[in-house]
């Protein structure tokens, strides 16, 4: 059900989702949920980013998957705004209506949204764009009863794919965005990613990628085990410009090595050390090989970088070796070395496909070489089935690998040109239909006056309606949506969505479930501290997945008492003053020094003896005495800074809590896919259900207990776990695509029983 | 000169709050904090010993006040101002913040916040040197009945710089007496805007909310 709000400015979260929502397949990943959810278009008809002629389309012609015998709806791709709705005409027979065209009927139904969004921090990363649905033959009322400018959420249906020249259940997808916003998100606007320093760092997200120049040097040395940095024994390399990618998932690193032209010339995976998770272990091999400045040492590790300003490298030119394929084999790289450039996705690596053309200035004839040469290639696709022998197997697999890469360059490819929706550029677009070519391209003057009536009939822009000319830069929609879906950097609204609307709790016995309200203060202390947040979830890995995501803000949302207190500030425990601050309330001594520690900070054994044994002290006597801050000898003014840092200070609030998630090992939990199981609670004579999941309990017990919790058995006993469950669950529902949640009879729904989601 | 001023506005002010405090009342000297952060730079007289920082490491910078105001309260909690500097013009700041002003008068913003009654939600006007501003009070209404607690947001506009800012705990529900709003809002109201000058002199029908 789609709920309307009135509009506002504030900017939405860069979530994004593709415009159908079908189930998705086990352990499927982001992209091949993405591509089998976007099928339909095919060159000549309703391709990205030339179609019919060889004319520029800014989009795809869709058809969508079939489920449960009926077409999936469409679905807004992100939060947005309406800005326009194009009303429906109703299916006519008479030859000469405008919408019957080029062989048949074209729906006239339509919907823009514009998104205001966010890829990373400071007025850089915000980012506007417009998602376009068109040729829709039925939307929904609420969409119906929407007024121009009140806000769509991410999923909520806005329609159903219509005709596109007679053509059933086909609708037309197109992204775009002007110059300023194409340049923000892509961080550029022509040529190639520049190599002659690091990439942005004001959005960094996705793989990290690196520049070896020809002169890079490599070390043959056998192994790396972690925590051992290999002497470096030089050994010439290819002699030629590589590009090695950085990919973590599961906690797992895949190191891909590239040519310039995008060939593949191998990869390596944890290193190739036997048993290795390497993401898993970069805390414990940030401490091992960066002892004086670990935090900094998890940056290089985690973004081949430091990004940060807080915590600085030492010794500036700290080594990060890694196991590299190159044409000659496998070898060690450091890539921290002289001349190596580091890069994100955030820089759209050309050498991925990532491409640029302006052709703005003709008319919807793509006359760029580049263009038209991906688009007749000279090497013939070939079928693999007919290889029979070895000579003919690798030149097929050649062929084929460089007819992928075509299409990827082809779907990579960001082309400004005129719109086909601005019924005043009509003759400037399609004009030269007119005069007939050699090639049969042309048109008498009837069928191009039919032509210019179908034009204006499918037509809507308007420089009021969309905020911008009618040259826009157009984005393949499903390369666009696969590569933003690794951002994840999170807005304001996001973080607020991240709370339930409801928390159930035990009250002297009884289970009572209470409303979670956002005051205006917690909404502007979630505010001044949502970029280092971000930072933090982005650093520890914790971005790079819904299920990390949601299982700390499942945590996260409940230790500070839905984001009111970063400090628990509890007089009474026999741990005060150490106990709970930051995003994941950091308790006792030793989690303190551990975190300082962390960020170089140089804490004596002594003193971590003190108060390793006043904590003792105090917890055997179950008052806080002996951990006031006068009785202990050791403790400096400094360290009363720090600890009260990671409360007040935005960075420690979020950094403390990244580390501990990193060294708690909470994520080895946290990737699991979610079981969930619907459990209920008696809440007076209401039987209210929530959702327990065991990966995500062990998660909770992780963070709670302080430690590694494999005993399923404990999790029943972290502190308000029920409310964990259900903020976990609110959090899946906002981060993910679909997820099934079992109803009382045990069939799946796409939300949690009683679902209310936070819409403000 | 200074010092006997210091003495005659402790001993005023001990006298005007003494209704908050549960016990004894606690005496401190006057001391007036500085604080630059993320364009923003004000000072702010202390009453109550505190101290006032601006963070060090974090984007975008922030300033913390931090103070126990009412050690001797029934249930003592420690008072911690989170201020920052407000970028989007002083109509957003105060939506943001759930406020807006109408007439002659500050008003919840009902299109930006819209609370349930047993919030309790109050507006306090400000007003200060050069500057005016309000803040708004609201009460938790979930989690453990005995430590819900009433929070405050505010914003404050001079000519040039709008400061907001919050405080998650101005008292326990349970113990309205120990109620520390009154001292927050004698701290907010002894701010004072440096380098505030207005780039062009404001006529008053022009001065926003700062005018009024």
């Amino acid at each position: 059900m789609t709920t309307v709000v009135l509009l506002d400015k504030d900017s939405f979260p860069m979530l994004i989702s593709p415009p159908f929502l079908p189930k998705r397949n086990e352990n499927e990943s982001d992209e091949a949920y993405v591509r089998r959810s976007m099928t339909g278009d095919a060159p000549g008809a309703g391709a990205f980013p030339v179609s019919f002629q060889n004319r520029w389309h800014g989009g795809l012609h869709l058809t969508p998957p079939f489920e449960h015998n009926v077409d999936l709806e469409i679905r807004a791709i992100a939060d947005g705004v309406l800005v326009h709705r194009g009303d429906i005409s109703t299916k006519s027979d008479d030859p000469n209506h405008p919408l019957n065209y080029g062989g048949g009927w074209t729906s006239d139904g339509c919907i823009v949204l514009k998104h205001s969004t966010e890829i990373g921090e400071g007025e850089n990363g915000k980012v506007e764009f417009y998602s376009i649905y068109h040729h829709l033959r039925h939307m929904p009322p609420a969409i119906l009863a929407m007024k121009i400018g009140q806000k769509v959420w991410r999923k909520d249906p806005i329609g159903s794919a219509g005709y596109i020249n007679d053509k059933p259940c086909f609708f037309h997808f197109e992204i775009i965005a002007d110059d300023a916003n194409a340049r923000k998100l892509m961080g550029r606007i022509q040529g190639d990613v520049p190599l002659g320093g690091d990439g942005r760092q004001d959005a960094c997200y996705g793989d990290m990628h690196f520049y070896l120049p020809a002169s890079t040097t490599f070390s043959d040395l056998p192994t790396n085990p972690h925590g051992v940095r290999p002497t470096p024994r030089d050994v010439a390399g290819p002699g030629v410009a590589l590009f090695v990618s950085m990919h973590f998932e599961n906690g797992h690193c895949t190191m891909t090595t590239y040519r310039e032209d995008g060939t593949i010339v191998g990869t390596t995976k944890d290193d190739e050390l036997p048993g290795a998770a390497y993401e898993y272990q970069l805390y414990e091999t940030a401490t091992k090989l960066y002892p004086q400045q670990p935090a900094a040492g998890f940056e290089l590790l985690r973004f081949g970088r430091v990004l940060g300003t807080a915590d600085t490298l030492t010794p500036a030119n700290a080594q990060h070796w890694r196991k590299v394929a190159l044409p000659g084999g496998k070898l060690w790289v450091n890539l921290n070395g002289t001349g190596v450039v580091k890069l994100s996705d955030a820089d759209f690596p050309h050498w991925l496909g990532w491409r640029m053309v302006d052709a703005s200035h003709g008319d919807l004839r793509c006359k760029d070489e580049e263009t038209l040469a991906l688009l007749a290639p000279d090497v013939p696709t070939v079928e693999i089935n007919r290889i029979s022998d070895g000579a003919t197997a690798e030149a097929n697999a050649q062929a084929i690998s460089l007819d992928v890469l075509r299409k990827q360059r082809l779907a990579r490819t960001a082309a400004k040109f005129l719109t086909d929706w601005d019924y005043t550029t009509f003759e400037r677009r399609l004009g030269w239909l007119k005069n007939p070519e050699p090639d049969g391209r042309g048109m008498n003057d009837a069928s191009f006056a039919r032509l210019q009536k179908h034009s204006q009939a499918v037509s809507f822009w308007t420089r009021e309606n969309l905020g911008m000319d009618s040259i826009p830069w157009h984005f393949e929609p499903r390369e666009f949506i696969i590569h933003f879906k690794k951002c994840r950097w999170l807005s304001e609204n996001e973080l607020t969505q991240m709370l339930p609307t409801s928390a159930m709790r035990l009250a002297k016995g009884q289970w009572v479930s209470e409303l979670v309200l956002v005051s205006q203060a917690t909404q502007s202390d979630l505010k001044s501290r949502r970029t280092e947040l971000n930072k933090s979830l982005r650093k520890y890995g914790i971005a790079s997945s819904p299920w990390r995501t949601a299982a700390f803000f499942g945590n996260a949302t409940v230790e500070t008492q839905w984001f009111d207190k970063l400090y628990e500030d509890n007089k009474s425990a026999w741990y005060h003053p150490w106990d709970g601050r930051g995003f994941l309330q950091l308790t006792g001594p030793d989690n303190y020094i551990k975190y300082w520690r962390f960020r170089g900070r140089t804490i004596s054994e002594s003193t971590k003896g003190e108060l390793r044994a006043a904590a003792k002290k105090a917890h055997s006597e179950l008052k806080n005495d002996a951990l006031q801050d006068m009785r202990l000898p050791n403790l400096t003014a400094q360290m009363v800074q720090w600890r009260n840092d990671i409360e007040r200070e935005p960075f420690d609030i979020s950094q403390s809590a990244g580390a501990y998630w990193a060294w708690s090992g909470a994520a080895t939990f946290a990737d699991e896919l979610p079981s969930l199981k619907r459990e209920t609670e008696a809440v007076g004579h209401v039987s209210r259900a929530y959702y327990s999941c065991v990966s995500f309990g062990q998660v909770a017990a992780t963070v709670n207990f302080g430690s590694p919790v494999h005993d399923v058995g404990k999790i029943a006993k972290v502190n308000g776990i029920v409310a964990r469950y259900q903020a976990y669950s609110h959090a899946l529902t906002v981060l993910t695509d679909r997820l099934a949640f079992p109803d009382m009879h045990g069939q799946p729904q796409d939300t949690p029983e009683d679902h209310k989601p936070r819409r403000t | 000169m200074t010092n006997i001023r210091r003495i005659l506005v402790s001993a005023l002010l001990c006298g005007t709050t003494s209704a908050a405090y549960t016990g004894t009342p606690v005496t401190y000297s006057i001391t007036v904090h500085e604080v630059a952060f993320d364009g923003c730079h004000f000072s702010m007289k202390d009453f109550y010993g505190g101290t006032l920082q601006s963070t060090r490491e974090s984007t975008p910078a922030l300033a913390n006040y931090n103070a126990e105001i009412n050690p001797k309260a029934h249930h003592s909690f420690g008072t911690w101002i989170r201020f920052y500097c407000e970028k989007e013009g002083v109509e957003k700041a105060f939506k943001g913040m759930g406020m807006k002003y109408l007439g002659s008068r500050w008003v919840l913003d009902k299109e930006s916040y819209s609370p349930l009654p047993e919030e309790h939600v109050a507006i306090y006007p400000l007003r200060g040197n050069s500057w005016n501003g309000a803040g708004l009070s609201s009460d938790q209404t979930s989690g453990d009945e005995d430590q819900r607690m009433r929070n405050f947001g505010f914003c404050i506009s001079g000519a040039k710089q709008v400061v907001c800012g919050t405080i998650q705990q101005v008292m326990f529900l349970k113990s309205p007496k120990d109620s520390t709003i009154p001292q927050v809002i004698q701290l907010l109201q002894s701010i004072e805007f440096i380098d505030d000058a207005p780039d062009v002199p404001i006529e008053p029908s022009k001065a926003s909310v700062s005018s009024h």
